[in-house]
C-alpha cells in the first residue's frame, strides 16, 4: 500500500534533519522586530486616509449614497440575497444576520487590502467592533440602493481583522446594524496585488524588474520528467499580464494574469502547451524565451519551471 | 502586554520536531528554516492568547503558511555534497523511495500538506482540516487526489509494482 510507503518515507526524511539552528530565539526576535516595523508603517498609512476620508465627509451634507473610492463597483448581491461574483475578487465568509451578531471571517495572509460589503433591507450604517488600529469601530453605510435593497462596502486592512484574533485566519468581528430587517455581509479579497515588489520575488528565475519585456531563461528540465505530465510554468504577476513563452524557438503558450487563471493570490501556474512538452525528456537543456505582450508594467516574474 | 512567557522555551525544545514537518513540507532544509523562522514569528504576536497546549496553534501556523507561501521560490531540491547517512537497504527499496520523494514534490502545495499532517504527523482528518484550516471534505478530497497521482505516476507504479 503506498500509504505505508508514505509513512516509512516521511519518518526516514525527517530523520535526515539534524542540526538544531544554534540560534533560533535571536533570529526569531529579528523576524518580529521587522513585522512589528511593517504594521506600524501600516497603521500610520490608514490613520492618513482615515483622517483625509474624514475631512472629506466633512464637507458633504448629510451621508453619501455612493461607494467609498477603491472599492469595486456594486451589486454584490442579488435581490434574493444570494452574493454574487465581483470581477477581480474572492467573495467569501458571506454571512446573514439581523441584530447584533458576530461574524467569522476567514481571511488568506497576505492579502494587503480587502473590502467587506453588505447588503441591508434599509439604509443604515453598520459597525464592525473590534478591530485593530485607528478606528477600531468603523461604519460602513448601506445606502447605494440595489434592487429591492441597498448595499455598501468598507475597504479595510485585513491586518485589523486578524489582529483581534488568537486564530491566525479565522476572525471574529462583532457586527452592530444601525437599522432593522435583514443584513448580510461578505468579504472580497483581490485576486492580483495592486504591487510586486523584487524583494518579494527575489530569487526568482526572470522578472520584469530587471527584463520589463522579456527575457530569456536556460532551465534543465527535471530528470524524472516525463510526458503526459505537465511541464508548468509558475509566475507571480499583478492583472492583465500576459508573458509569450517560446521554448527552443517553439511556441509554447502564453501566461494570462487573469482571473481565471489565478492559483493562489497573484500566482498562476501555467502548463507548457502539449505539443511542445511531448518533445522535451528529463534532463534536457532547454532556452525559454519570455515576452511580455500584455499590460505594460515590470510586476511579474517567473519563479519556477517543472 | 500579551504574556510570552514559555515562548523561548517552547522554541527551544520544540523546534527540533517541527523543523522535521516543515522540511517534509518544503523538501528543503533551507526553506524549512526559513519557514519554521516566519511560522514562529507569527506566533510569537499571538503567544499570550493561545488556549491550551501551543504546538497546534504553532503546527497550523506552520502549515497554513507553507500552504499559501508565494513570496519565496520553492525550489526542488538542491545537490549536496553530503549524503545523510541510510541504513543498508537493497538498492531497488532506495530508488523506490526516491521515486516517492519526487513525486511527493510534484504535489500541490495543500496537497503535500494534507499527506504530511495524515502519514508523518499522524493527525486525523479533523485534526488536519483543523490545522489547515479547512473543512474535513476538503482533507479527504484532497488526500485521495494526492495518493490518486501518486498512484499515476507512472515511474513510480512501474517500481511499485502497478501503483499497489
Amino acid at each position: 500500500m503506498i500509504e505505508t510507503s508514505l509513512r516509512e518515507l516521511l519518518s526516514e526524511r525527517a530523520a535526515t534533519v539534524v542540526g538544531e539552528h544554534p540560534d533560533r530565539i535571536r533570529e526569531v526576535r529579528s523576524r518580529v522586530a521587522g513585522i512589528r516595523r511593517r504594521r506600524t508603517a501600516g497603521a500610520a498609512l490608514v490613520l492618513v486616509l482615515l483622517v483625509a476620508g474624514g475631512l472629506t465627509l466633512a464637507r458633504l451634507p448629510g451621508k453619501p449614497a455612493t461607494l467609498p473610492a477603491g472599492v469595486p463597483a456594486s451589486p454584490y448581491f442579488d435581490d434574493g440575497g444570494t452574493s454574487r461574483t465581483v470581477t477581480g475578487y474572492r467573495g467569501s465568509s458571506y454571512f446573514t444576520f439581523s441584530g447584533p451578531a458576530t461574524w467569522s471571517v476567514a481571511v488568506r495572509p497576505f492579502i494587503e487590502r480587502a473590502v467587506v460589503v453588505a447588503r441591508c433591507a434599509e439604509r443604515g450604517d453598520l459597525t464592525l467592533a473590534d478591530l485593530t488600529g485607528p478606528g477600531s469601530a468603523p461604519k460602513l453605510s448601506c445606502r447605494v440602493p440595489v434592487g429591492d435593497h441597498f448595499e455598501g462596502a468598507l475597504l479595510i486592512d485585513p491586518s485589523r481583522l486578524a489582529g483581534n484574533s488568537r486564530d491566525s485566519t479565522v476572525m471574529t468581528v462583532r457586527l452592530r446594524p444601525g437599522s432593522g430587517g435583514s443584513w448580510s455581509v461578505g468579504l472580497l479579497e483581490p485576486l492580483y496585488p495592486e504591487r510586486i515588489t523584487a524583494d518579494q520575488v527575489r530569487g526568482d528565475l526572470l522578472d520584469g524588474f530587471t527584463s520589463p519585456g522579456g527575457g530569456r531563461i536556460q532551465v534543465t528540465v527535471p530528470s524524472d520528467f516525463r510526458f503526459p505530465r505537465p511541464l508548468s510554468v509558475t509566475a507571480v504577476c499583478v492583472r492583465d499580464v500576459r508573458l509569450q513563452l517560446t521554448l527552443d524557438g517553439r511556441s509554447a503558450g502564453v501566461v494570462v494574469c487573469d482571473d481565471a487563471s489565478v492559483e493562489v493570490y497573484g500566482q498562476v501556474t501555467f502548463a507548457v502547451s502539449e505539443p511542445v512538452a511531448a518533445g522535451l525528456r528529463g534532463g534536457q537543456r532547454v532556452t525559454i524565451d519570455v515576452r511580455s505582450i500584455g499590460r505594460r508594467t515590470d510586476q511579474w516574474a517567473i519563479l519556477q519551471i517543472g | 502586554m500579551a504574556d510570552r512567557s514559555g515562548f523561548d522555551e517552547f522554541v527551544a525544545t520544540r523546534s527540533p520536531a517541527l523543523l522535521r514537518t516543515a522540511y517534509l513540507l518544503t523538501g528543503d532544509h533551507g526553506l524549512a528554516e526559513d519557514l519554521l523562522q516566519t511560522a514562529l514569528a507569527k506566533c510569537w504576536f499571538a503567544w499570550g492568547r493561545i488556549d491550551g497546549p501551543p504546538e497546534p496553534y504553532v503546527r497550523r501556523a506552520l502549515a497554513t503558511t507553507y500552504a499559501t507561501w508565494w513570496r519565496r521560490k520553492w525550489r526542488a531540491e538542491r545537490p549536496t555534497g553530503v549524503l545523510p547517512e541510510r541504513p543498508a537497504e537493497p538498492r531497488h527499496a532506495l530508488e523506490d523511495r526516491d521515486a516517492l520523494w519526487r513525486a511527493l514534490g510534484a504535489l500541490p502545495r495543500r496537497q503535500r500538506a494534507v499527506v504530511v499532517l495524515r502519514y508523518y504527523e499522524d493527525l486525523s482528518e479533523a485534526e488536519t482540516a483543523s490545522a489547515l484550516g479547512i473543512s474535513t471534505g476538503t482533507v479527504k478530497s484532497q488526500a485521495a487526489r494526492a495518493l490518486a497521482t501518486l498512484r499515476r505516476d507512472d515511474d513510480l507504479s512501474q517500481r511499485m509494482g502497478g501503483g499497489q
